[in-house]
């Protein structure tokens, strides 16, 4: 099933056409006494912008976070174009080279921004593309350029991040990723740590970004943002994933009275 | 006086082999000492273990105790392979010193935000390229002021080469004592001349560690961030 | 000779040692708490007890060995090499203790200064009775640390002929000619004692953390 090429969204030719997917996926933190995620499954298709909401602590973030291995599973898998990429608890240590193929192509935009302090914006956009994609410097560079132009931050390309405010940094953090030209973005609560007047900003690009059809999994408390470009969404808690459907149902009428809690004015 | 200022020039050529001594053995301890302090932060148990190894062992054993090992046990050896004592007094003081240095080196790669780290592994970059890029940029600021303090560890670990027969100011005050007979004068003298070297090193240190808020010293990783001073007393 | 014998020569050196290590580490923790006081309340003595520690801490201990057993020996004042080295090493440990209290002064919130006024304490009187004890506390790690610290620094004095672990190495060498032997013992002796001190007190330093929160 091919899917039609837009800008960011690449051609998948796969049968079952996912592009990422967590399947039964349980992670504990403290040797399997409590679990921070239980069987937890999501996979998402080309093209899907997935919204995952839920209370602190429902396992959201983890489950986020596995996708992309920052956070290993104790159980379940992790699957990528159809190909499993991990299986534990069986799995022994993925080649660090598979890990970085994924990571390649799975972007990551994180609550705090993470900027590398220490170079400008340019260095923090151009950095992947230079040292793991191997562009040459002026492409990397022209490539970075281009990336903080599409989030509108092309004359503070010279900037450190110390001299840019949440909202802009957090852009500069979406430029980077998408300087990497991902198949896929995951967003941790990318607007939780900035004051009110940035968070729209931010949320615009996104939007921008869901207009393009870039997929994208959301990690988020923004309900009418959520509601404004999500085509699926997910609710969870205590670790499960709660109920999963379309983003037109889940907001008209959840099925479960814990979503409806999450969805509607939590 | 004058036989002070004829002391003072005497022992000026000794101090042009402390001077050598330090430099070259500053730049030697700062770069094993960053060399161990990435070993310890490295996936791998193993390497993280030698690492942890060399700096444990190493800081137990006194320096003087590593000279003389160097010296009487190496000594014959080395000079078979044209290796002057001066290069052993280099190795020792090495390998004492970058074992302290490497603590704080390591503490400081640990003080960057794992945030960092996860950023940089989710672009793809690899381990050490993750330490050479992100990691490791960050850490150089914090650990300036104790590795300036080290370099002054460095020349005051320089006078035990005199232990050694390495020409050095001490060395060079002993024998000038040992013809003037006037021990007090003489190594008063070596005093003064320490301190006018080691003084101002010091007064860096503490500047740096003032501009960089942090105060750390090798073997007691323990000490406050400091506030700027208000009060009357000087950051002496 | 046997490794037994050079192992039993080289540890009667351990007491000679512990003296000096002792000794410094008394003399080094009174006139260190003495400077650091002094330099607590600021002015002209707080400067010159600040000038003070910073000159002890840029002379090498080997050389202000020197200074008071050879330099005072010649002006008739002889003193064996045991003291010598306990007040030299004192001297340079005086320097770093009187840092530590001060770390230690500075590390106690100025909050506790607050509490302690709002109770109708007298500056000297907070001071003395919340802020010292307190400082005293957070100032134990690294006075200890130092203590170990100084059983390496003793080796100085063989320099100047105290019988301590270093110096009865170099004797029983001369003796035997047997370098390795010599080598792998002083290193066994340094090794087994320091490290699991140094382990001991981070785990005290630990403890002490997590009580002071």
């Amino acid at each position: 099933m091919a899917i039609e090429m837009s800008a960011g969204v690449p051609e998948t030719l796969g049968h079952t056409g996912s592009l990422l997917g967590a399947i039964n996926i349980g992670k504990s933190f403290d040797g399997r006494r409590t679990w921070a995620l239980a069987d937890a499954s999501l996979t998402v298709q080309p093209g899907e912008i997935v919204c995952l909401i839920g209370a602190n602590g429902s396992g959201k973030t983890t489950l986020l976070r596995c996708l992309n291995l920052l956070c290993t599973p104790s159980k379940g898998r992790i699957v990528f174009h159809d190909e499993v990429v991990g299986d534990w608890p069986e799995q022994a240590k993925i080649p660090a080279a598979r890990v970085r193929d994924v990571r390649t192509r799975v972007a990551m935009v994180f609550q705090h921004f993470e900027l590398f302090p220490h170079l400008t914006a340019m260095g923090n956009v151009a950095l992947g593309p230079r040292h793991v994609l191997r562009l040459s410097k002026q492409d990397a560079a022209q490539r970075a350029m281009d990336s903080l132009t599409s989030v509108g931050l092309a004359k503070f390309a010279a900037k450190r991040p110390g001299a840019l405010s949440g909202g802009q940094k957090q852009r500069v953090a979406i430029a980077r990723a998408l300087a990497m030209t991902p198949e896929i973005i995951l967003f941790d609560e990318p607007t939780s740590a900035l004051d009110r007047e940035m968070v729209e900003e931010v949320l615009t690009i996104i939007a921008t970004l869901a207009q393009s059809r870039m997929t994208m999994v959301i990690v988020t408390h923004e309900l009418a943002f959520a509601r404004q470009i999500a085509t699926r969404v997910v609710t969870m808690d205590q670790g499960r994933i709660i109920e999963d459907g379309p983003a037109d149902v889940m907001f008209t009428n959840p099925q479960s009275t814990r979503s409806q809690e999450l969805l509607h004015g939590r | 006086m004058g036989t002070v200022v004829g002391w003072w020039q005497i022992l000026w050529t000794g101090f042009i082999v402390t001077i050598k001594l330090s430099l070259i053995c500053s730049v030697t301890t700062v770069l094993l000492a960053a060399l161990i302090a990435i070993a310890r932060i490295h996936p791998s148990r193993v390497v993280r273990g030698l690492g942890e190894v060399y700096a444990d062992v190493l800081r137990s054993i006194p320096l003087l105790a590593l000279l003389l090992f160097a010296y009487y046990g190496l000594g014959r050896e080395a000079a078979s392979y044209g290796i002057t004592a001066f290069w052993l007094a280099v190795a020792a003081i090495t390998l004492s010193e970058s074992a302290y240095l490497s603590e704080v080196y390591r503490a400081a790669l640990q003080a960057v935000p794992a945030g960092q780290r996860e950023a940089a592994a989710s672009l793809g970059l690899p381990w050490w390229r993750t330490v050479w890029l992100v990691i490791a940029p960050q850490g150089i600021a914090p650990s300036l002021p104790t590795t300036v303090n080290a370099v002054v560890g460095i020349v005051k670990g320089s006078s035990l080469a005199s232990l050694i027969a390495i020409s050095e100011a001490t060395l060079v005050a002993t024998n000038l004592v040992s013809q003037t007979f006037q021990p007090l004068g003489v190594y008063l003298t070596l005093t003064l001349m320490y301190l006018v070297i080691l003084i101002p090193l010091s007064l860096v240190g503490k500047a740096l560690e003032v501009r960089f808020g942090l105060a750390r010293d090798a073997d007691k990783n323990w000490l406050p961030r400091r506030r700027p001073l208000t009060s009357l007393t000087p950051e002496v | 000779m046997s490794t037994g014998y050079i192992l039993k020569y080289v540890l009667q050196g351990a007491p000679t040692t512990l003296e000096i290590a002792a000794g410094a580490w008394v003399l080094g923790t009174v006139l260190g708490l003495l400077l650091a006081l002094v330099r607590q309340p600021g002015g002209i003595l707080g400067f010159s007890a600040a000038s003070v520690v910073t000159v002890l801490r840029c002379v090498p201990p080997l050389v202000l060995l020197y200074v008071v057993f050879f330099g005072l020996a010649a002006d008739g004042v002889a003193i064996p090499a045991v003291p010598a080295a306990a007040a030299a090493l004192g001297l340079v440990e005086a320097s770093f203790t009187a840092e530590y209290f001060r770390a230690g002064f500075l590390t106690v919130q100025s909050g506790q200064y607050d509490a302690a006024h709002s109770i109708g304490l007298s500056r000297f009187s907070a001071f003395r009775l919340v802020i010292v004890p307190q400082a005293f506390i957070f100032a134990v790690p690294p006075l200890l640390n130092s203590f170990v610290a100084l059983l390496k620094l003793a080796t100085i004095a063989s320099a100047v002929g105290a019988p301590e672990l270093l110096y009865r190495g170099q004797l029983v060498y001369e003796q035997s000619g047997q370098i390795t032997t010599v080598v792998v013992v002083i290193i066994l002796i340094y090794l087994l004692v320091t490290i699991p001190l140094t382990k001991a007190i981070s785990m005290l330093e630990a403890k002490l953390q997590l009580a002071m929160r």
